[in-house]
C-alpha cells in the first residue's frame, strides 16, 4: 500500500471513521479530507485540540497502522501498536521470550556494528571524514562488552554538529528537537514492522525499558538512526538550528524518511527494509540463521 | 516518493437497475462497498480510487468483482497517474483542477 504518514499538529481537527475511511474535519475552515485507513502507516497527534473516536483507534490497529501521541511540546509520549497482525503471534512471543543470552549477544553485536558503520557513512557524507568510526565498528564484540556504541556516539555527535559539547537529550531545545521527532516516526515504522512479523515489541534483545515501552523497537532501530541524523544535519546546515518544531522542519525530516534507499542492490523504502530486518530476526529466533538483515546506508 | 508512471487510478463505472426495491437495495450495497474500499465519487455512477501500483489496482478489481450486483453493467478501467493528470475538468465553462494523487506525507 501507500504507507502514508499523517501528522496533526497545527490545526484543531476531529477524526472519525465513515465508510471505513478516516474522515478528517477541520474546525476553522470546515475543510474535509477522507483517507483510506488501509493506506495509513503512521499517525502523529501533537495538538491538544484533535478529537478522535474509538472507532478510529480500532480501525488503525486493524489495518496495522501506528498512532503516536505527543505532549504539549510536541514530544512523543506514547504509541499505540496493532497486536493482532500475525497468526503465528503466540508461538512467536514464546520463542522470543526464550532467546538464549549468547544469541542475544550475537544479534546485538551485529546491530551495534551496523549502527557504527552507518554512522561512519553518514559522517563521511556530512563532514568528509568518518573520524575512525569504520575502524571502531570492527572492534564490536559479542554483546558489545566494551560499549563501542557509546565510544562511537561520543565521536559521532561532536563531529556531526561541529560542537564538542553536543549531547543527545530528550528535552534540549536544539538539534535534539528535530532528532526526537525523527526518531519517534522512525521508531513507529520499526515497531510496526516488528508487530507485522508477529514479534512482541516489548521483548528486546538488549534494551531494557529505556524510557520507551518498546525495547525491541529501540534495538532494531539503532542502525536506522543515522537516516534521521543525516536529515537533521542537512536541515541545520542549510537553515538554522530551530528553537521549536514547525511544519517546515517536520516536512524536511519526513520527506527524507520517505525517500528510497539502496538495500542489497535494490531501491527500497524504509518500511520495506524495516520489515526485512524484522523478518530476519524471526529467522534468527527460529534458529534458521544467526545473521540479521540490517540496513546499510 | 510516489511515481506518476507507476501509480494508477482505478475507475469503476456502472449502470444498475433501480426499478424494484430489491434492485435498489443491491445498488446501494454495491455503492457502499465502493465507498468502504476507499473509492470516491467523481460523478454519478463514476467512482475512482488512487492505487500505488498496477498490482494494487488489480487486487481491488478482484475484490469488487467478487461482489458484483446480480444485474446491470459495471466497467473497470485503470489509467496511470500520468494519464489521469492530463484529464480536463470543467464546471460550466470554468476549468477546475484535476484531482491529485494523495500525498504520502500530510502535515495538518
Amino acid at each position: 500500500m501507500i504507507d502514508r504518514i499523517l501528522d496533526f499538529s497545527n490545526r484543531a481537527a476531529s477524526l472519525r471513521i465513515r465508510n471505513r475511511q478516516l474522515d478528517v474535519r477541520f474546525k476553522e475552515d470546515e475543510q474535509q479530507v477522507q483517507i483510506p485507513v488501509s493506506d495509513i502507516a503512521v499517525v502523529v497527534i501533537a495538538n491538544p485540540q484533535v478529537h478522535f473516536s474509538h472507532a478510529v483507534l480500532s480501525e488503525l490497529c486493524d489495518h496495522g497502522a501506528v498512532l503516536i501521541v505527543c505532549d504539549s511540546s510536541s514530544l512523543p509520549t506514547g504509541m499505540l501498536l496493532p497486536l493482532n497482525a500475525h497468526h503465528w503471534q503466540v508461538s512467536r512471543f514464546e520463542q522470543q521470550a526464550k532467546i538464549k543470552l549468547p544469541l542475544k549477544k550475537a544479534l546485538w553485536q551485529q546491530v551495534v556494528r551496523q549502527k557504527v558503520r552507518n554512522q561512519a557513512t553518514s559522517l563521511e557524507r556530512a563532514i568528509g571524514s568518518d573520524r575512525g568510526l569504520k575502524h571502531l565498528a570492527t572492534q564490536v564484540r559479542s554483546g558489545d562488552p566494551n560499549n563501542v556504541e557509546a565510544q562511537a556516539a561520543r565521536r559521532y555527535w561532536s563531529a556531526m554538529f561541529g560542537d564538542s559539547t553536543f549531547k543527545r537529550d530528550r528535552d534540549a531545545k536544539d538539534e535534539n528537537l528535530l532528532l526526537n521527532y525523527g526518531y519517534a516516526v522512525l521508531r513507529a515504522i520499526v515497531a510496526r514492522a516488528i508487530c507485522a512479523s508477529g514479534l512482541h515489541p516489548s521483548l528486546g534483545i538488549h534494551h531494557h525499558n529505556r524510557g520507551s515501552g518498546y525495547p525491541l523497537a529501540d534495538d532494531l532501530m539503532e542502525p536506522f538512526r543515522p537516516v534521521v541524523d543525516e536529515a537533521v544535519w542537512n536541515f541545520v546546515s542549510e537553515n538554522h538550528v530551530p528553537s521549536s518544531l514547525s511544519t517546515l522542519e517536520k516536512q524536511h525530516i519526513i520527506s527524507h524518511l520517505l525517500s528510497k534507499f539502496t538495500h542489497l542492490g535494490e531501491q527500497r523504502t524504509l518500511f520495506d527494509i524495516a520489515c526485512r530486518t524484522a523478518r530476519s530476526l524471526v529467522r534468527a529466533i527460529e534458529g534458521e540463521t544467526r545473521k540479521l538483515e540490517l540496513p546499510e546506508f | 516518493m510516489l511515481s506518476e508512471y507507476k501509480g494508477m487510478w482505478l475507475f469503476i463505472m456502472f449502470d444498475l437497475p433501480v426499478d424494484t426495491r430489491k434492485a435498489r437495495k443491491n445498488y446501494a450495497k454495491f455503492r457502499k462497498q465502493l465507498l468502504d474500499e476507499g473509492f470516491q465519487m467523481m460523478q454519478y455512477s463514476v467512482y475512482s480510487r488512487y492505487c500505488v501500483s498496477e498490482e494494487v489496482s488489480t487486487k481491488f478489481v478482484g475484490q469488487i468483482q467478487k461482489n458484483l450486483p446480480p444485474a446491470g453493467q459495471v466497467r473497470f478501467m485503470a489509467v496511470t497517474d500520468r494519464q489521469f493528470g492530463k484529464m480536463k475538468v470543467f464546471y460550466g465553462k470554468k476549468r477546475a483542477e484535476t484531482e491529485q494523487a494523495p500525498q504520502q506525507m500530510q502535515l495538518f
